[in-house]
């Protein structure tokens, strides 16, 4: 949760499990969704967002704070200090620590990213998942995807022999 | 502008204290997500998702990119194993593979690159005619090849009508033969063309050009003639402008 700083615009999130969240315009802003309420003056009071659980949001909340500084206005003041090569690196560290979650809790991400249409989220957790499906065999994929085979072996055959290149 | 008020630290309602929750597959993300994420696969690893189960079967047919090249198209699954030259009919079966399974819509950008020539044009013009049905927006047919001694691909402006000729807003040919009829007016909504091995002279580029709308990038790679007197109404960035001078058709 952002710590409030003077003069700071503050923008209120609720959760649908009751959680509120108060964080700097700015790093709700990160967010195109959001984004786009507070430019057409929807944000007047607190904004709930559906779907996503205040675990999920305060992650999303999370990368978004960290995120913001290189690309949000206030990213001025930041990057005169440090160099953009050493920042990128950092973040690209933070960013494989934050993914570091069980396979759910990245799928919850996914879907949020989704909604509030936050981009770098949501390459950062689409991206996670294709390196752990890329490179494995159908089983290993299957049972990653907690997916059953529901075809008839015809059904299979039909779809192998349409797609045989990909199976060589 | 938010109200000001403590954030909550009180224990959530009951809603949140269900953690294990049966919607959490991949598979169970909406349509769309899907789509964004087997669009990040290499083609043919996302083709094969489709033998995952029924659920898969069709998802890989709404990627947005389709990149045909050796790269994506030839490379064996996995490592290791003779290395296979496959005949370029091979090639235009995979292909043609692809598209047939397609869905047709919302594709973003399709890329052809291998060496073909005007010998494959029949292929090469129902390719392109998918790609002004799925209204792609960027189009890359990179023809060129190590040793161009065939006739180049002849670019169909005949498939062109007023309305198809605004779709792509991206365009690079490499190794296809340029030869504007008179009556084709302009690629509406080009923003950016690229040109690989393109004999063109300067008059021919400025007609090309001269009538697109929004048209800002102009990128001139190993191209025969230098193009010198180019006078544009329109703003237009030459990015870049190399010359071989050996290449000569």
């Amino acid at each position: 949760m952002a710590t409030r700083e003077a003069g700071k615009k503050m923008i209120m999130l609720k959760s649908p499990d009751g959680m509120e969240f108060e964080v700097e315009e700015a790093v709700a802003m990160e967010s195109q969704t959001i984004r786009k309420m507070i430019e057409d003056d929807c944000a007047d009071t607190a904004i709930l967002i559906p779907n996503i659980n205040s675990k999920i949001l305060s992650r999303v909340i999370e990368y978004c704070n960290k995120h913001v500084p290189t690309t949000g206005a206030t990213g001025a003041a930041a990057s005169d200090t440090v160099a953009p090569a050493a920042l990128a690196e950092d973040l690209k560290i933070w960013d494989a620590e934050f993914i570091k979650v069980n396979r759910a809790t990245r799928f919850d991400l996914i879907q949020a990213a989704s909604y509030l249409n936050i981009k770098g989220l949501l390459d950062l957790t689409s991206q996670t998942t294709i390196d752990t499906i890329s490179d494995n065999s159908l089983e290993e994929i299957r049972s990653f995807l907690s997916t059953k085979n529901d075809y008839l072996p015809e059904e299979e055959q039909t779809i192998r022999r349409e797609n045989q290149w990909a199976f060589q | 502008m938010a109200k000001r008020r403590r954030s909550s630290k009180d224990k959530p309602n009951g809603a949140m204290v269900k953690r294990k929750r049966p919607g959490s597959q991949l598979g169970d993300l909406p349509m769309d997500i899907l789509c964004h994420i087997i669009s990040l696969l290499p083609l043919k690893e996302a083709v094969r998702t489709g033998i995952l189960s029924k659920h898969w079967r069709y998802v890989w047919c709404s990627r947005t990119n389709l990149e045909f090249s050796f790269r994506s198209v030839m490379r064996r699954s996995y490592k290791g194993g003779p290395f296979i030259l496959h005949p370029i009919q091979e090639v235009i079966k995979r292909i043609d593979a692809v598209l047939k399974q397609h869905s047709g819509v919302g594709v973003e950008k399709m890329e052809v690159d291998f060496s073909l020539n005007d010998e494959h044009a029949n292929h090469i013009d129902r390719w392109l005619n998918f790609a002004i049905t799925a209204k792609t927006k960027q189009l890359i047919l990179n023809f060129t090849s190590v040793h161009p001694t065939m006739e180049p691909y002849k670019f169909p402006f005949q498939l062109f009508d007023a309305t198809k000729s605004s779709i792509f807003q991206s365009l690079t040919l490499g190794s296809v033969s340029l030869n504007k009829p008179a009556n084709f007016k302009a690629f509406l909504n080009l923003k950016k063309l690229m040109l690989i091995y393109v004999n063109i002279t300067d008059e021919e580029l400025q007609l090309l050009l001269s009538n697109c709308k929004v048209f800002l990038e102009l990128l001139v790679v190993e191209c025969s003639q230098p193009l010198r007197h180019l006078n544009f109404q329109t703003t237009l960035s030459i990015c870049v402008s190399f010359t071989a001078p050996w290449f000569k058709r």
